[in-house]
Formats: structure tokens, sequence, C-alpha cells
């Protein structure tokens, strides 16, 4: 018999770090500082965190905290977002893989009336849909990497725009193929950063803005490797300005703005990588990590003797 | 008086936040239409029920309780940050007006938390109070920030709302300001540039009060001079435009010399006196925002907002500042060009509008352009103002502008050197850069050619770029143009689609007026 926990830290405007109601509380929520149990279950996936709303899979169906999002009306898109399939950027633009092709629409509104702004044939076999402020990427079952969105903001493009292969519609990431540790397995985004994590557990970041100061140094639209003190990389997660990483000897470790508590740190200036002096206690492991825009998650999974 | 109206004006905004919010949420859940869509809801309901609570909280606060200010002024923040950062997720003109009106009423509710905390630092609830210079420079930073930003935009409190507090505001804070003799009141004396006792905080009078530098670095040769008139009546001018010398051109660039004699700001209400300047930017606390670098098409070129104080002392003048002696042993290289250009100041500051006229010329049907009608654009209702004002050395780029314009020099000396619209061709226009059309600016760089700027030692050009200079420069030399230099006082006509090349020579103070 297992048991799983999902610790979380951050922004609880919006009460999404609460699963356990107890009673009607007329007091404003404050934001969680450090990591702290907030569910458990005999099962839980990785939480879909969005600005005001956390969303999570356990044995007993979806389990929701915070405030009820407008998507969460349509179930086929609540769905396809919890498995990654669906994604929807800063710009308010909503990206869905129906099992042929992405769909893109301008809107949530758009959505509602099913008015698609683009329908991208030419991606199939979709394993992984993430979106960033201005655009998505999509992962291929085969470890392609392909990129659209707004081409003021080439970097997280991470590939060559041109009349052909504009900004705007998918295509894939060169620099992303062929990589020494094998192809990736997992994509993260949000804000104006990317990631992309290999079978052979490398870690590659980039993206940026050129108008806005980065929380990581040296990013550029080139994916370069994310360098923790030579650990390798179990699992990644990205907020609107921070990021999350677990390593495989089980470390968290943090990196970004602080403003809600969401690095798990005490520390009010932003910070580059830091490991959370976070442990999931005796028998457990931690599983994965995830990011609302300026949440933080860990899964932990414990084994029955230490229940 | 004006504080306790201050205050209750906050009080009315935040009920009437919450009011807004509440209705709209009530509405969402009852039924779904476009037009609720484009309303504040647009932001998600989460948003705008984070927005109401805030409000809400903000209207049963009780002075001391830091713990409910401090998580109300962080969730102010949230509010702000998300909102804004949906203004980098747009273009400009793409970006909702629902997110620009959430980033105002924070703005609005942060405002009156200030305040709300200022009243609580010092205990006074008896209609008067002392703003402390870095609380009244937050109060007004806030709003500002409203103001430049997000356009403050919002049907019921919006741009009027933001007017009316500020008015309020310098009412309240001139209200404890010790006043003259002759009943002026000093808005300079705590301001930090004059905390060292030089003139500005002594006791002055308008007119005795010190005038910006006159100083001119460098003052290029004028070979072709634009003829200058008195002012011509509007059906002279309309005349002008109508029958030109050449009709493949179109009217030609004209200066008048007295067009606007009776201005406030060449007169009464002096432009040319920082002190004045001071007096109607809450003693140099407003926000403006400044390009920083020698022209805009250079590298290491942005853009930043600093007040206004800060832009007089440190770029404009820097003969103003208490510390000028020591400031004078740097060498006047290291120092970076700091220019207020192409901004809605007036707008900004309606005090400051009182100071100008439109100038009836404004008021004719000029041509369309003369070559190419795609750059026509739709008839505007009003002219469009702008101001521009800079230290010498300040540099507009050799570009073209869609409007006619009426460029009034109201304080110092400009250079502007026109080309017309037949010569398009010559001025090798730029392109796309970074997804932004360049289109209208030439990538000529006069001052370079004419050997007036030299690059910086550590930017010697590479013998390429030398060579394309040069090239440049041949092409350039046979290419007909005007050019003058503008006195206080000047009016230069520029016709639609003439290109132009501008130069501060001196602290310059301009204002411009686009119409078609």
């Amino acid at each position: 018999m297992k048991s799983m926990e999902l610790y979380a830290t951050g922004n609880n405007a919006w009460s999404q770090l609460t699963f356990e109601k107890t009673e009607d509380n007329l007091e404003e929520p404050i934001d969680l500082n450090s990591f702290q149990l907030v569910l458990k279950d005999p099962v839980l996936e990785r939480p879909y965190a969005s600005l005001a709303c956390t969303l999570v899979n356990t044995s007993n169906g979806v389990r929701t905290a915070g405030f009820p999002e407008d998507w969460m009306h349509s179930q086929s898109l609540k769905d396809q977002i919890l498995a990654s399939l669906a994604a929807i950027a800063g710009n308010g633009a909503i990206a869905v893989y129906d099992g042929e092709a992405v769909k893109q629409y301008q809107s949530g509104l758009h959505f509602q009336q099913g008015k698609t702004q683009s329908v991208f044939t030419s991606l199939r076999d979709v394993s992984q849909l993430v979106a960033y402020e201005t655009g998505f990427a999509a992962l291929s079952t085969t470890g392609q990497v392909w990129t659209w969105g707004d081409g003021r903001y080439e970097a997280c493009i991470s590939r060559e725009v041109s009349d052909t292969s504009p900004a705007d519609e998918p295509a894939t990431v060169p620099e992303l193929e062929d990589l020494p540790t094998g192809k990736v397995k997992k994509l993260a985004a949000a804000g104006y950063l990317l990631m992309a994590l290999t079978e052979g557990s490398d870690l590659y970041v980039w993206g940026g803005h050129p108008g806005l100061p980065g929380f990581l140094d040296d990013i550029s639209a080139s994916p370069s490797p994310v360098v923790i003190e030579d650990h390798d990389i179990a699992d990644c997660a990205i907020g609107q300005s921070h990021a999350v990483v677990l390593t495989m000897s089980g470390g968290v470790y943090t990196a970004g703005t602080n403003a809600n508590g969401q690095l798990g740190i005490a520390t009010e200036t932003d910070s580059p990588w830091v490991r959370v002096p976070f442990s999931p206690g005796p028998g457990g492991a931690i599983t994965s990590v995830a990011c609302g825009l300026r949440n933080s998650f860990v899964i932990v999974q414990k084994d029955s003797h230490h229940m | 008086m004006a504080y306790r109206q201050l205050l209750q004006f906050c009080q009315d905004a935040a009920h009437q936040i919450r009011q807004e919010c509440d209705e709209l949420l009530l509405a969402a859940e009852t039924k779904s239409s476009p037009q609720l869509q484009q309303s504040l809801l647009g932001c998600g309901p989460a948003l705008v029920s984070l927005l109401s609570r805030q409000a809400s909280v903000l209207a049963r606060l009780e002075l001391r309780d830091t713990s409910t200010t401090d998580l109300l002024a962080k969730r102010l923040e949230d509010i702000l940050s998300i909102s804004y950062s949906k203004f980098y997720c747009f273009l400009f003109k793409d970006l909702p007006v629902y997110w620009r009106q959430l980033y105002t009423d924070a703005c609005i509710l942060k405002f009156h938390l200030l305040l709300f905390q200022a009243t609580s630092a010092t205990g006074s609830d008896q209609g008067t109070m002392f703003l402390d210079e870095p609380v009244l420079a937050e109060l007004v930073k806030t709003l500002d920030l409203a103001l430049i930003l997000a356009g403050a935009a919002g049907e019921q409190r919006g741009r009027i709302w933001v007017g009316k507090a500020l008015d309020l505001l310098h009412e309240a804070w001139t209200s404890t300001q010790p006043e003259n003799d002759d009943g002026s009141v000093r808005p300079t004396k705590r301001a930090k540039l004059a905390e060292k006792g030089d003139e500005l905080s002594a006791p002055v009078d308008m007119l005795s009060a010190a005038s910006f530098s006159t100083f001119q670095p460098f003052t290029p040769p004028v070979e072709n001079p634009i003829p200058r008139h008195r002012a011509m009546s509007v059906e002279a001018f309309q005349t002008y435009m109508d029958s030109p010398s050449d009709s493949n051109l179109g009217p030609e660039p004209l200066i008048f010399t007295d067009l606007v004699e009776e201005w406030p700001a060449r007169t009464t209400h002096p432009w040319c006196k920082p002190f004045y300047l001071l007096s109607r930017t809450f003693g140099g606390h407003r926000l403006v925002p400044v390009e920083i670098g020698r022209s805009y098409v250079d590298e290491g070129w942005g853009q930043k907002l600093i007040t206004f104080g800060t832009l007089l002392q440190d770029y404009i003048d820097p003969s103003l500042s208490p510390d000028h002696v020591a400031q004078s042993d740097k060498s006047p290289a290291s120092k970076q060009i700091a220019y207020l250009a192409q901004h809605p100041l007036l707008t900004q500051l309606p005090a400051l509008r009182n100071d100008i006229r439109i100038p009836d010329l404004c008021y004719t049907s000029p041509p369309p352009h003369p070559t190419d009608s795609s750059k026509d654009q739709p008839e505007v209702d009003e002219p469009m103002l702008n101001a521009w004002f800079g230290p010498p050395g300040t540099i507009t780029p050799l570009h073209n502008d869609p409007y006619h314009n009426l460029l009034v020099q109201v304080v110092g000396h400009k250079y502007v050197r026109l080309y017309s619209p037949l010569h398009t061709e010559q001025m090798h226009a730029r392109g796309k850069e970074d997804g932004v059309e360049m289109g209208n600016t030439s990538s000529l760089d006069v001052g370079a050619l004419e050997g007036w700027d030299r690059p910086a030692e550590d930017q010697q050009p590479s013998p390429d770029e030398q060579a394309s200079e040069e090239m440049m420069r041949k092409a350039l030399k046979d290419v007909p143009y005007v050019d003058c230099i503008l006195n206080p006082g000047d009016t230069l006509y520029i016709p639609i689609g003439w290109w132009h090349y501008v130069r501060g020579l001196s602290v310059s103070f301009s204002v411009s007026f686009w119409w078609n």
C-alpha cells in the first residue's frame, strides 16, 4: 500500500493551495513561504496550476482548489489540459491537440464559439503541448520539439524564422535534435522561458525577452544546458518568473522571483539556483515537481511502513 | 480640506470598484456575452474577484493594522504585475482595454492605501496633513504609472479620476507648504533640487527666476535657409498649401516667426524657467518617459521613466544642480543624453497644456501625401500634440511622418534639415527590424556624414563601414535640402512626407502639432 503527498508553496491569493476547506473564512488567504503538505491520496498525478486554480488527478477523480477558471466549464478542455495535450498562453490563445492536428484558438471566447484561428495538421503524434506568454511548444513521441508564436520574441521560437517558415506556424527546433544524451522526453514553458529534458537527464533552457531582465544568466535563443552542481536532472517546471528542478539524487532546486514565496526558501531577492531545504520524510521519495504561474509543487511517494 | 476631500474621493473610488466588479461577477454567472468579455471581466473572473476583495479590504481598513495593509499592498502588487505582463504579450494597439483598466484600478487602490498609510503614520485625521517627500513621490508615481503605462483606462474612473486626484493632492500638498510674501507657494522648498540653498529655494518671483542655460556647444552652418514669414492668416496659409510652385511636390517648409507670441508659455508662464516647470510638476516629482542615448537608432539606446526633477537636474541643465561644480570635472562625453521625445506630456500635465494654444493654422485642410497616398491617415478630429524637451545634442534621426506638422520652438534653439519626398529613394529607408517597422526612418546619419558627430574612440568604424559611409556621403552630396535654426518663438511648418533631421543645439523645449 502506497500513499502520495502533494506539497506546495507560493501564491495562494485564491486559496488555490487549500484543498481541505475547514469552514468559510472571511479572512484574505495568505501565501505559503515554504513547501507545506496540502493534499494526501493513494494516487496523485502531477497537478496543473493556472493563475488562480489547482487541479490534480487523484484516486477519487480530479480535485480542485482555488477559483474556477472560465476554461474549466469545458470538460474536454480540462481533460486535455490535465493530460498536457492542451495549453493556454499568456496572451489568451489556446492550443489543443485532438489526436489528429493542433487547433489554435485566439481566446477562450473563440474556443467556446468553436472559432479556430489555425489548424496545424503537420503536427502529429504529439505527446506534450506547453505554452509560454506569447506562443507554444509541442513534443512528438519521436522526440522532436516544435515551436511557434509571436515573432517579436524570436528567442522563444529558437529556430530560423523566414517567409516559408513563419514564427506563428509550428516548425521543429534543429538544435534540439541529435543531443548527446538522447532525445527530448519532456518540455516545460512559462513566461518567456522554455526547457527541454532529455532521456539522458540533461536539461536545456532557451528564450528570454529583450526588454525584461530574466532570472537565469546567459539565456538566449540557443538551447543551453542547465548546470546545477553536475547533477543529472529528473524533472523540471517553469512559472511566470521562476523555475523548479528535481535532481536524480532527490534534491529540489528553485530559481527566480520569490515575491509570492514560490521558491520555498527564505529570500526576498531574486535567486539563482538554490537547493530547497525540503525533505520527503522517512520512507518518502520525491517523484516529480510542478509550477503554477506564481507557485510551486512537489509530489512525494511514501511506502506503507511510514504512513 | 483638500486632503479630506482626497481621502473621500479615494473611498468613493474603492466603493465604486467593488460595486463594478461584483455586478460583473454576478452577470457572468447568469449569462456569457461578448459585451461582458470586453468589460473588466475579460481579465477573467478570478482577477475581478481579487480586485473586488482588495477594494473591500481597503474600505474596512483600520488604523495601525499593519498585517492587513502588508497583505493588501502585496495583492495590489500582484494585480499590477499580472496586468503589466500582458502589456508585453500584445502590441499596444492590440492590448485589450480591460488589462489597462485592471492596471489603472489597481493603481487607484494602491494610491488610496498609500494615502491611508500616510495618515496612519502621522496620526492626522484633521483634514490637513504633512506629506513626507518620499511618500509624496510614491503617491505621484503610482498615478503617473497609470497615466503613462496604461493610459489610465476605464470609463467610470480612468483618466478623469486620476487627473482630479492629482489636482486634489497638489492642493493638499501646497496648502501645507510655506508661502511667500506675494502669496505664491514655493513648491521646490523641500525638493531635492533645491536642497543646498541655491537661488531656486530663495524667495523668488517668476520673472527674476533663473532661465535655462542658453549655451550651444556646437552650431551647424545653415546652407539653404527656409523662408521666414510673419504669421499668415488661415486663408493665406490654405492658399499657400493649395497652390504650390511645384505641383508634384506640394507645399514646402516655411517658418513663422510670430505665431506664438501670445502663448503663456512664452510670457506669463515661462517654460524657459526651471522654477516654473517645477511648480507645474509637483516640485519635479511627476514622472516622464525619456529616451536615453544619442538617437533612437543607436546601440544602447533605451527608454525609461524618471522624475521631471531628475530630468532637469541630471540631464537637461546640470548648472541647476547644487553639485554642479563637482560635476563639471567629469568629461561631458561620459554623460548620457536624455530626451523627452514624442510624449503627449501636455495630456499628462493639463496645467502645462493651458500654457499653449492650438495654432489656428491647424484648422486648415492640407493636401494629401504628394507621392505615396498609402501614407495618408484617417482624418484626426484634433491636432495631436507632442512635447520634445532635452539638453543640447539631442538628435531625432532623418525620418518622415504621416501628418503635416507645425513644430513650435518654445525654449532654446534647434537645427532642422529637410529633404523633400521626391528624394525618398535616396534616403535609404530602413526595413523591418526585430519585428518592428522602421521604414519611415533613413539609415543616413546626417551628423556623422557632416562630421558634426565623431564616433567614440572605442567605436571606430571598420573599413567596411567607412566605405559605406563614404558611399552614402557621395550619394547624399547632390540631394537638395533646406535647413534652418529655430529660435525661441519660431514655428516650422513641415509638410507631410518631408524627411527631417532635428538636432537640439541648446536646452530646448518644443511642441509639435500633427494634423491632416
